[in-house]
């Protein structure tokens, strides 16, 4: 086993080593074009700064927003919210009423002998005798079905006894009073009650007075005299007819069946406040309706909130919460809300008003639709209700706009002349211009108080413009379509050498322009119009447009780029030991052209420098300022060993090239077809070996 | 060529098959067992450089110095002519040889089961493309550097091999079958190769035809090709004075799988890689440009092909001598089938002074190599016979004047 073990491990060994052998490393020198490409001018200015003549010269085309600005109109999200606290004492208990009835027969079976009499002349004629002491007798009155008990602040309670039977009643004495028994909630003796006469009595019910769903009514004595001799038909079903009423109540607390009723029925109107003008109608860019309820009310309520006047696709805003019954001895809470984007408001108030503005109006509507459950009221039960509007935002609003200030300066970045760094520049001309939009339905008067340029925060240099502090007026825009960006009322103001300073300005290669300027809303109308309008996303728009032939001199105009760099990728074997680069040019522009290379750490610390006395050459110009014939140089970078070690620890390049154009301080023009065609060769030192 | 394999292969069978021993009688058995040679175990390793041009002085300087200067490499230049034939070589060999024997009048035949490594490199190269890799194209500015008919070779194998040795007639025969395992393979071929680069190298100029297949360096243990190969040897007594000996070695193919493969036959005009914009070269260069670089090229990934082995022939004339301590004169050729191998011709000797020893000297011309004095010697002790070897015996003493040489050792112990 282990000589086949040292076999396997042998012929491993054996088929594993590679005969690899050794050899001296020398250096070789290896001349590789690396790369070419032609540079034209889209490549130093992006093709949309640059437009084309028929003579195929280029222009600098430049357009940039140098100021938005927006009147505070209906860009403040607008809130309001409004409070309703519903009490039981409007809560209605409805009226209550418990009939009983006493017969002739029940009568007779108390009333001895006579009664004996009565009885069995049931259906004769004949005379009922006279009989005293009829009672006590005692009758249950039961509206539990309606209610258990009740405290009452206020209310009625009403008898009526109806003598259905054929002879007089005389001192007839009854109360009634809760079967758990206390006071008698009344007490009366009646005299006579007369044949088929109907007796009516009535007690207030306050102070507080309970009352219980089972009451009793006690007749507590009735005399007759009979049919005083006087033959009468008699009939033991005739009955003398009880009926009590509870009515007008107001209790400080129940426990009872509540009927279906309205809590609250509130109509409100909302302004949009702080508002300086006057809208008749808004188009909700967003917002939201809310409901917050907080009931003690063992039912359940049934809030229904709506904007008659807020509609969307042809339907009225309305949006219905419930309000889940209180828990005993608790409360219960809702809250709901609903989106309200897209609805289109009248602002104009309530229907039939007039000379309303700025003002929708809400509707609040509550109420208990009867569950016939008994639940417990007490007078401190409430509902408390929170409803209202949340950041209500119109994406456009309609009617008068109101007079109206802007004063402000705006700053603006300017990337026309980013990445370039001169020492001198001359633009031949300048043609610029400012362009005002205005979205707003209703006339603008701008005064641009003053323009100043910028560079690099300093180098600060001010328009002189000849339109400065001038009122100008922009007309209003018009609305095709609702919804859609208006068609822009338009200003156009041309700056150029013989108004103003623009090419000193531009010639400083400003990256920032500070625009001070007003702006008044409606200051040309004498009375208001109610026909304006306006958007929250538009406003008004300043751009500033610029035209720059280029036909100019420049000096050491500079163009930087940072490119990663990886030594690794270039020389993964660590072979280059030193060398040169070669940059051969064949230029058709009319500059010269210097590059230096920068070499820069992790830290984007310079470390070295890349650079040759020599350039590429501009092309030849004619008298014209036009190149007529290329021009082949090149130029030479030394890397040696010294810049090896540091070309290794760099990280970034950084490519620096320099323009000047040719025949300064004379003017020069490109065309479009103006290139630089390079190669970029090495002639390098490579080390064999790795 | 598949033919002549099968023919090989065919032969070698018949002859493993086709001896006559009586194996019947008992006492021939017996006899064999006393008599029968006993198996010997060896072990030798040779390695070796040679070229037609270059003094083995400077080829140790190139092997030996850790850095070659420019005078170095002008020295080189001063030497190479009209271009160069290079050969490396190194092999281990391990074996297990029965040798063949006779009883009684009756010969018995051997056989041996050897295994062996062998590296081989071989180069073909004209001036300029020994200049460009000396010193770059910067040496041929504004002129042309003509690599044409350049050819590099390297073979890394190690063959698996079965020997038996028979006799028909007088003629002596010995077959082999061998299974090879391929470890690494390159191949350049440049038929045509022209370059031109101008001053401050704006572009390259390129006239190329070539074709390359290398295997691909993936695995840490080398299976990247498997191949089979045969040899046969013959020898036969012309008479009682002369003798002569054929032999053709490591006949056969190998499958070569996994090669990046290369196939240029273009001419072009290299500006380096182009960038329509030139400020937007960090984002492109990676692939784009690369891909844009090898258009027009054919490239192969996981190419497979099969190969004719490296194979080796010889033919020998010997003239006998007895009663003396030179034993032989012979005339031989032979013939290594790579690029930069010519038929090598030579005149050699051999002698016996002792019992234990024997040497082999003569003069060769040709192969890699040009003028050579080869020469080996074997020495046994008891059971032990040692062998030491080169193809050159001038290298080491005239170092500047020739060019190339390879040392050889042989261990071989008969158990």
């Amino acid at each position: 086993m282990k000589f086949k073990f040292f076999l396997l491990c042998f012929s491993l060994w054996f088929i594993s080593c590679k005969p690899d052998p050794k050899t001296a490393n020398w250096d070789v020198g290896v001349l590789s074009p690396v790369l070419n490409s032609r540079i034209d001018i889209q490549d130093i200015i992006e093709d949309s700064l640059l437009s084309t003549n028929s003579d195929n010269q280029l222009s600098l085309i430049y357009r940039n927003r140098i100021a938005q600005l927006n009147f505070n109109r209906i860009n403040e999200g607008f809130n309001k919210s409004f409070e309703n606290t519903v009490k039981l004492q409007s809560i209605d208990l409805g009226t209550r009423v418990v009939n009983n009835s006493l017969s002739l027969g029940r009568l007779a079976g108390s009333a001895g002998i006579a009664g004996a009499i009565i009885i069995i002349n049931n259906g004769n004629t004949s005379a009922i005798p006279a009989f005293t002491g009829i009672g006590p007798e005692t009758f249950d009155l039961d509206a539990s079905d309606f209610f258990e008990s009740m405290t009452l602040t206020d209310g009625w309670l009403v008898i009526e006894i109806d003598n259905g039977l054929p002879i007089e009643l005389t001192n007839v004495q009854y109360l009634m009073q809760n079967q758990s028994g206390g006071t008698p909630i009344i007490s009366r003796t009646v005299n006579s009650i007369l044949p088929g006469e109907l007796y009516k009595d009535s007690v207030q019910l306050n102070n507080n007075i309970t009352i219980e769903g089972q009451i009793s009514a006690i007749l507590q004595n009735m005399d007759t005299p009979g049919s005083n001799g006087n033959p009468v038909l008699i009939d033991t079903s005739d009955a003398i007819q009880i009926k009590v009423s509870i009515k007008d109540l107001e209790p400080s607390s129940a426990t009872a069946i509540f009927p279906d009723q309205v809590l609250l029925e509130d109509t409100t109107d909302t302004e949009i406040e702080d508002f300086n003008g006057e809208l008749t109608s808004m188009h909700v860019g967003r917002g939201k309706m809310f409901l917050d309820a907080k009931s003690t009310i063992e039912d359940e309520i049934i809030f229904v909130y709506s904007i008659p006047s807020a509609v969307e696709n042809g339907i009225s805003l309305i949006f219905t919460e419930k309000v889940p019954p209180a828990p005993v001895g608790g409360f219960s809470t809702s809250y709901a809300e609903k989106d309200i984007t897209g609805y289109d408001v009248d602002l104009t108030g309530q229907p039939g008003s007039s000379g309303i503005f700025n003002t929708f109006y809400t509707i609040t509507d509550g109420r208990i639709d009867s569950s016939g459950n008994l639940i417990n009221l007490s007078l401190t039960d409430s509902v408390f209700l929170n409803t209202g509007i949340i950041d209500l935002v119109a994406a456009r609003g309609y009617g008068y706009l109101g007079l109206d200030t802007i004063m402000t300066t705006e700053d603006s970045e300017i990337d026309l002349f980013e990445g370039l760094d001169v020492e001198e520049i001359d633009f031949d001309e300048v043609k610029l211009s400012v362009e005002i939009y205005n979205y707003i339905g209703a006339p603008i008067n701008a005064v641009v108080n003053s323009i100043q340029s910028t560079q690099n925060q300093s180098n600060a240099k001010l328009l002189i413009w000849n339109q400065l502090n001038q009122s100008l007026t922009i007309p209003p825009a018009t609305e095709n379509t609702p919804g859609l960006k208006p068609n822009p009322g338009y200003l156009k103001l041309d700056l150029n050498k013989s108004n103003s300073n623009i090419d000193e300005v531009l010639e400083t290669q400003p990256d920032l322009i500070s625009s001070n300027l007003d702006a008044f809303l409606n200051q040309s109308l004498t009375v208001p119009n109610y026909n304006q309008f306006i958007y929250l996303d538009y406003g008004i728009d300043a751009y500033i447009s610029a035209e720059i032939p280029l036909y100019l001199s420049a000096k050491n105009m500079l163009f930087s780029d940072t490119s990663e760099f990886v030594y690794s990728n270039l020389d993964p074997s660590n072979r280059l030991q030193s060398g040169d680069l070669i940059l051969n040019g064949d230029n058709y522009f009319p500059f010269d052209i210097g590059l230096e290379i920068i070499l820069l750490d992790s830290n984007k610390t310079a470390i070295d420098t890349l650079n040759t006395t020599e350039f590429i050459k501009s092309g030849n110009i004619d008298n014209n300022g036009t190149v007529n014939q290329s021009v082949k140089t090149s130029a030479h970078y030394a890397i040696d060993p010294q810049a090896v070690e540091r070309l290794k620890m760099a990280e970034f390049m950084v490519f620096r090239a320099s323009f000047s154009t040719s025949n300064l301080p004379g003017k020069v023009r490109f065309y479009a077809d103006s290139h630089l065609d390079i190669i970029l060769s090495a002639d390098l030192t490579l080390r064999t070996g790795s | 060529m598949r033919y002549i394999g099968i023919l090989i292969f065919s032969l070698f069978f018949l002859s493993l098959t086709g001896q006559d021993v009586d194996t019947n009688s008992v006492e021939y058995k017996k006899l064999l067992a006393m008599k029968s040679s006993r198996p010997v175990f060896g072990i030798s390793y040779e390695i070796g450089a040679a070229n037609d041009k270059i003094s083995y002085k400077s080829l140790r300087d190139f092997n030996n110095n850790d850095f070659l200067n420019d005078e170095f490499k002008e020295g080189i230049m001063a030497e190479l002519g009209d271009g160069l034939r290079f050969g490396y070589w190194q092999s281990i060999n391990l074996s297990w040889d029965k040798p063949d024997y006779w009883v009684l009048g009756k010969y018995i035949s051997g056989r041996k089961i050897s295994l062996e490594n062998k590296f081989i490199t071989s180069a073909l190269a004209s001036e300029d493309a020994v200049g460009l890799g000396l010193f770059g194209n910067r040496r041929y500015l504004d002129e042309v550097a003509d690599i044409s008919n350049s050819q590099y070779e390297s073979w890394w194998y190690t063959s698996l091999k079965y020997e038996k040795r028979f006799k028909i007639d007088s003629s002596y025969f010995s077959a082999n079958f061998n299974l090879v395992i391929g470890h690494d393979f390159e191949q350049y071929k440049i038929n045509t190769g022209k370059i031109y680069t101008p001053e401050n190298a704006e572009y390259i100029d390129a006239e190329l035809d070539y074709e390359i297949n290398n295997s691909k360096d993936e695995n840490s243990i080398p299976l990247r090709g498997l191949g089979i190969s045969t040899g046969l040897s013959f020898k036969r007594d012309l008479s009682s004075k002369y003798r002569i000996e054929a032999e053709i070695n490591d006949f056969g193919l190998m499958y070569w799988s996994n090669l990046d493969q290369v196939a240029v036959d273009s001419t072009f005009r290299f500006k380096g890689l182009t960038f329509d914009n030139i400020f937007e070269i960090n984002d492109s260069i990676n692939k784009s440009q690369r891909d844009q670089l090898s258009d027009g090229f054919y490239k192969e990934e996981n190419a497979r092909i099969l190969s004719l082995m490296p194979f080796q022939l010889k033919l020998q004339l010997a003239y006998k001598f007895e009663h003396s301590h030179l034993k032989q004169i012979y005339l031989s050729s032979d013939y290594l089938y790579l690029p930069s191998y010519s038929i090598r011709y030579g005149i050699g000797s051999k002698w016996k002074f002792r019992e234990i020893d024997q040497l082999d000297i003569g003069l060769r011309y040709g192969g890699f190599n040009t003028w050579a004095l080869p020469f080996n010697y074997g020495l046994q002790i008891r059971k032990l016979r040692i062998s030491l070897g080169s193809n050159n015996l001038l290298a080491f003493g005239l170092a500047s004047y020739t060019t190339g040489a390879s040392a050889f050792i042989g261990l071989h112990y008969t158990l």
